[in-house]
Order: structure tokens, then C-alpha cells, then sequence
């Protein structure tokens, strides 16, 4: 390859001359011979620039032979009549090489900064990603470590003071470490998913599905966390059946509503609605919590983005982002919006493209 | 005590997992007057211990190191009947609907409370001691006379079409239990899963408005996403 590369730049040489020859048979009645070295100097610059130092030397060279056979009188031999023409030669030769190394090395300077910029840029891409993976790994451990010290701590507690406890205080301490096994459960999960979703490998089981029973399997995954939290459902009657991956649009509901439920106030409510809107089905999370400042709401499906609020309220930061995720597997869209009189609205549009057909 | 003390004492169970932290749960959480237990950590020592010991119910991981879970169940099913459940990791929903394709009765995704364990091994041995369904079911208000073709819900008779009958009755006679949607609609509809998946949902979808109070929070007809549905029991 590099041999025929090589071969290449010199079959170009040979090429600037004859072009350079020709334009020189041209012009010939109007000037006299030595003027035509600048024509081959010209081929000798195009050849430095285009192909590099050997190759201009060569053209160089072959130019000087070139001029002498077909210009210089007497005219198809190698002999020269007048002497002064071998300066000519001389000159042409030597001003050749001179130009092809100083364009030779402009050449090897820029692509020298070209690779020196790639680097740097390289190496704040890194820079960038290394700063997001120690964010993301400080995230990670503390999420992961904090259900497992209260998970030690009760443990070890029963373990070796079980006695001395009161069976409230024994009853507390596994009711502490069930809760926090439980969410860790869920942290896992999250961090599953989510990675799932960035490797792109979430592969999507689209089944005709009816909405009612994707809002109902959600709300049974999330009756222990409700508690009596009050939840209204309004689904439009008439909802076509649609395509969908039910465990995976059931995460993005139980996500929606796990949210809802950690950011709103303990009584108010949470509703859930289900339209269908100019070919799109409609499916609304709304709450009565803090919502979300407005020059924020566009990092809201961000990783690791949390609602600034007062209360640290526990929470992987991943929810939302591994909702938009799956929402977007399915072609669909999701945003959200501040409500009027306080709150968030979670909007998913579902593309309604392929209608089941119904059968008798 | 003694083997034969062992022996006599309850229904046999049989777990078959390669992680052994899981084993000892098991064994802490099941072992009692009401069980006694046998573990295998491989297939093949699972296989061996189904026919050796002759376990009343086997909890099978689907995750072995020597043979796929679903071979296993193959396996077991050339030639016993005895209820196969399965103990599988979340989101794997592919997995647990081969499992019960192939001939397990039930699954619980890891991790899962010992209540729910409990209450899936006392019904699968229900379901085994008593080969014909009774003729009567009764759960919360509702109340199916299977005899008399008869569905009342809360005093009030309810009106079900024949397809909607036949798919609770089919719910009915594996209370408690997941079935497939392929199993569902092969047995009401005599088809593959793949050719009509729209006309479970819809029929479903029917039987819940007449049956439940609430069909958005379902009480009977429980959804297991991604692989079938199961008729809730009073337990």
C-alpha cells in the first residue's frame, strides 16, 4: 500500500511535467525559452503542495529534462547550445527543492496542529466524561451505601442487643431495614435500567395493550408506597388499544407516580389521565407538589437531576431519565410543565401509528 | 431428631438454586413442622433429587450453573406432575413466560417475602390435592357457581358472554395461579399467542368492567405484566 502509494506521487510528477510541457508548447511562439521555467516552477509548487517533498524534488528534475529535450535549441535533444542555459537549469532545480521543503514543512507544521488540537480536544472530552463518572460514582455509592447502613445498623442491632430491646424498638428496627432493602432493591433496578437503556439494548415487546390495565398494574406496584394517598384516574372512554411494552411503559408509570408521591404534600392528590390527541395517545401525571423552577424544566429528564427542595427527599435522580428513555424507545414524546395553583404535569404522548386492527 | 422423625413431618419441598446465601435463607425461612427441606445447587443434583426424594413441591432458580432452568422443568415433567415453582430475578419476563410454557406452575421474581412464598407453596399444594376444581368459588363479593353457570357479584347476578364465562372459568379452575397468554388463548380461543394477542386484552378488559368495582384497581383479575394473568384468592 505504501509502495503504491509512492509509485502514485511520482506517476503524479510525471504528470505535472507533461501538463506543464504542454502548456509550455502553447505559449512557446510568444516567449522565448527561459521564461517557460516558471510554468515547470508552478508544477514544481502544485506537486510540493499536493504531494509532498519527493515528489516535487522529482518533478523538479524531470522539468529541468523536460525543458532541456523539447525547448532549449537545439530542440528534441539533451545538448545545449548555449551555455548560460545550464544555469537556467541550475536555477530551476535548486529553487524547485528549495520550495518543495519549505512547503514541505508547512505541510508537517499543520498537520502537526491539526493532530495537537485533536488531542487537546480528545483530552477535555475525557476530562468531561471522567468529571460525570466521579459525579455519577459519588451519587451511586452514596445511594447505594445509605439504605446498606441503615440495613447494618438495624441488623446488627437485633443481632446483638436483640434482647435488651423492647419489641417495639425490635419491631422498628426490621421494619427499617425491610424499607431500606427495599429501596435499595429499587436503586439497583434504576441503575439496571437506566444502563440497559444508554447501551441501547432495551429491546421492546410492543403488544397491544390496554391503557386501563397499564394504569392499573402501576397503581397495584405502587399501593404500598401510596399508602391513602388519594389518586383519581380519568380515562377518556372509547381508548383504543396500544402498542406498547407493558413492563416497560408500567416503569415509566410507577416512576411518574413513586415522584409524585415523594414530592407532594401527604394529602393531596395525584391524578392520572388518558386522551387520545390528533393521532397520539395522551397519558398525564399531575401533582400538587413543589413543580419544578422554570429555568430548570429543561434539565427535568437529565441524569441525576433532582428538584431543588428544602427537604432532602431520597432519590436516585434517575427516574425521570430512564422514563424519557423508554417514552423515546417507543417513538413517543414526554415533557413537563408547571401546573396553575402549584405542581407538575408529566405529559407522555404514545404514537397511535399502528391501529390494531379489531376483529370481530 | 431422627430421619424418620424428618421424614414424617410435612410436605417436602425441594429448592434447587446455585447461590447457597439463597439455600440458607430457604432453609431458616421454610424449615418447620408444616416442611421439610432438600437442596441441590445443580441441575443435574436437582434432576436426581426430584426422582430420589419425591418432593411435594419444587422451587427451581431459573439461573444454574450446569442446565438451562427450562430443561430442567422439561425434564421433570417427562414424568411427574408434581407443582413447579419458579424463583427468577426482575425483568425477565421472557424467561419466566418459557417457564411456565414449558410446565412450571408459578414464579416469584427475586427478591420476594417469605409471606408471598408461603402462600405460593400453599396453593400449588391445593391445587395439587385437589385435581377437580369445587364447583363453587368464592372470593371477597364474588361468588362463581361453576354448576349453574351462575356469576354473582356483591347479591347481584352479572351477565357474562360466553367467552367472558369461559375465560373466568378457566381463570377459576388455576385460582391463583399465572397463566400464559399463549396458555389463555390457546384454551378459550384454540389459537397461538401471536395470531390474535388484541382479543385477550379486549375480552379481559370486558370481564373486569362486569367484575370488578374498580377496573383501573383491579381486585380479582390481576395483571402480571408481561407475562399472563392470575385470579386472586382470598387467602
Amino acid at each position: 500500500m505504501n509502495l503504491f502509494g509512492a509509485a502514485t506521487g511520482y506517476i503524479f510528477s510525471l504528470v505535472l511535467v507533461v501538463i506543464a510541457t504542454l502548456v509550455c508548447e502553447v505559449i512557446r511562439p510568444y516567449l522565448v525559452p527561459t521564461n517557460m521555467v516558471m510554468v515547470y516552477q508552478l508544477a514544481v509548487v502544485v506537486a510540493a503542495v499536493k504531494l509532498g517533498l519527493r515528489p516535487a524534488i522529482a518533478t523538479a528534475f524531470l522539468g529541468v529534462l523536460a525543458f532541456d529535450f523539447f525547448f532549449v535549441p537545439p530542440r528534441f535533444t539533451f545538448s545545449v547550445a548555449d551555455k548560460e542555459y545550464l544555469i537556467t537549469f541550475f536555477g530551476l532545480f535548486v529553487v524547485g527543492v528549495i520550495i518543495s521543503s519549505l512547503v514541505a514543512k508547512v505541510r508537517e507544521q499543520s498537520q502537526e496542529q491539526a493532530r495537537l488540537s485533536r488531542q487537546a480536544e480528545q483530552a477535555r472530552i475525557l476530562q468531561a466524561r471522567e468529571n460525570l463518572e466521579r459525579a455519577l460514582l459519588n451519587s451511586i455509592s452514596h445511594d447505594l451505601r445509605t439504605p446498606l447502613v441503615s440495613i447494618t445498623g438495624a441488623l446488627s442491632a437485633l443481632k446483638g442487643e436483640g434482647e435488651r430491646l423492647s419489641d417495639q424498638a425490635r419491631r422498628e428496627l426490621l421494619e427499617t431495614a425491610f424499607d431500606e432493602a427495599e429501596r435499595l432493591n429499587r436503586f439497583v433496578g434504576n441503575l439496571l435500567d437506566m444502563t440497559r437503556i444508554e447501551a441501547g439494548a432495551i429491546r421492546l415487546n410492543m403488544e397491544p395493550s390496554d391503557i386501563q390495565e397499564l394504569v392499573g398494574c402501576a397503581l397495584a406496584a405502587m399501593e404500598k408506597r401510596l399508602g391513602d394517598r388519594e389518586v383519581t384516574v380519568e380515562l377518556s372512554p372509547g381508548l383504543p388499544l396500544v402498542s406498547l411494552d407493558m413492563v416497560l411503559m408500567n416503569q415509566v408509570l410507577v416512576n411518574l407516580l413513586d415522584n409524585a408521591n415523594k414530592y407532594a404534600p401527604a394529602q393531596s392528590p395525584i391524578e392520572i389521565q388518558a386522551s387520545v390527541r390528533e393521532g397520539w395517545l395522551c397519558l398525564e401525571v399531575t401533582d400538587r407538589g413543589p413543580g419544578v423552577p422554570p429555568d430548570e424544566l429543561g434539565r427535568l429528564f437529565d441524569k441525576f437531576y433532582r428538584i431543588p427542595v428544602p427537604e432532602r427527599v431520597g432519590g436516585t435522580g434517575l427516574g425521570l431519565s430512564i422514563c424519557k428513555g423508554i417514552v423515546e424507545a417507543h417513538g413517543g414524546k414526554i415533557r413537563g410543565e408547571n401546573r396553575n395553583g402549584g405542581g407538575l404535569r408529566i405529559e407522555i404522548l404514545l404514537p397511535l401509528t399502528q391501529p390494531v386492527s379489531e376483529k370481530p | 431428631m431422627t430421619a424418620a422423625a424428618e421424614k414424617s413431618s410435612g410436605h417436602r419441598l425441594l429448592v434447587i438454586d446455585d447461590e447457597a446465601a439463597i439455600r440458607r435463607f430457604l432453609h431458616s425461612a421454610l424449615s418447620s413442622e408444616e416442611f421439610s427441606l432438600h437442596e441441590a445447587a445443580t441441575g443435574h443434583a436437582g434432576l436426581s433429587a426430584a426422582a430420589a426424594f419425591r418432593p411435594d413441591v419444587i422451587l427451581l432458580d431459573l439461573g444454574l450453573p450446569d442446565l438451562d432452568g427450562i430443561d430442567v422443568i422439561r425434564r421433570i415433567r417427562e414424568w411427574s406432575q408434581v407443582p413447579i415453582i419458579i424463583l427468577s430475578v426482575r425483568e425477565r419476563e421472557s424467561d419466566k413466560v418459557a417457564a411456565l410454557d414449558a410446565g412450571a406452575d408459578d414464579y416469584l421474581s427475586k427478591p420476594f417475602g417469605v409471606g408471598e412464598l408461603l402462600a405460593r407453596i400453599r396453593a400449588s399444594l391445593r391445587r395439587a390435592a385437589t385435581s377437580e376444581s369445587e364447583p363453587v368459588f368464592a372470593s371477597g363479593d364474588l361468588l362463581v357457581d361453576l354448576n349453574l353457570r351462575r356469576v354473582i357479584l356483591d347479591g347481584t347476578e352479572i351477565q357474562l358472554t360466553p367467552t367472558e364465562y369461559d375465560l373466568l372459568r378457566l381463570l377459576i379452575s388455576h385460582a391463583g395461579k399465572v397463566l400464559t397468554h399463549s396458555q389463555i388463548l390457546r384454551q378459550i380461543w384454540g389459537i397461538a399467542h401471536h395470531e390474535q394477542p388484541h382479543v385477550l386484552r379486549v375480552t379481559i378488559s370486558n370481564l373486569r368492567k362486569k367484575i370488578e368495582r374498580d377496573p383501573s384497581r383491579p381486585k380479582f383479575i390481576i395483571t402480571e405484566p408481561g407475562v399472563g394473568y392470575r385470579l386472586k384468592t382470598a387467602e
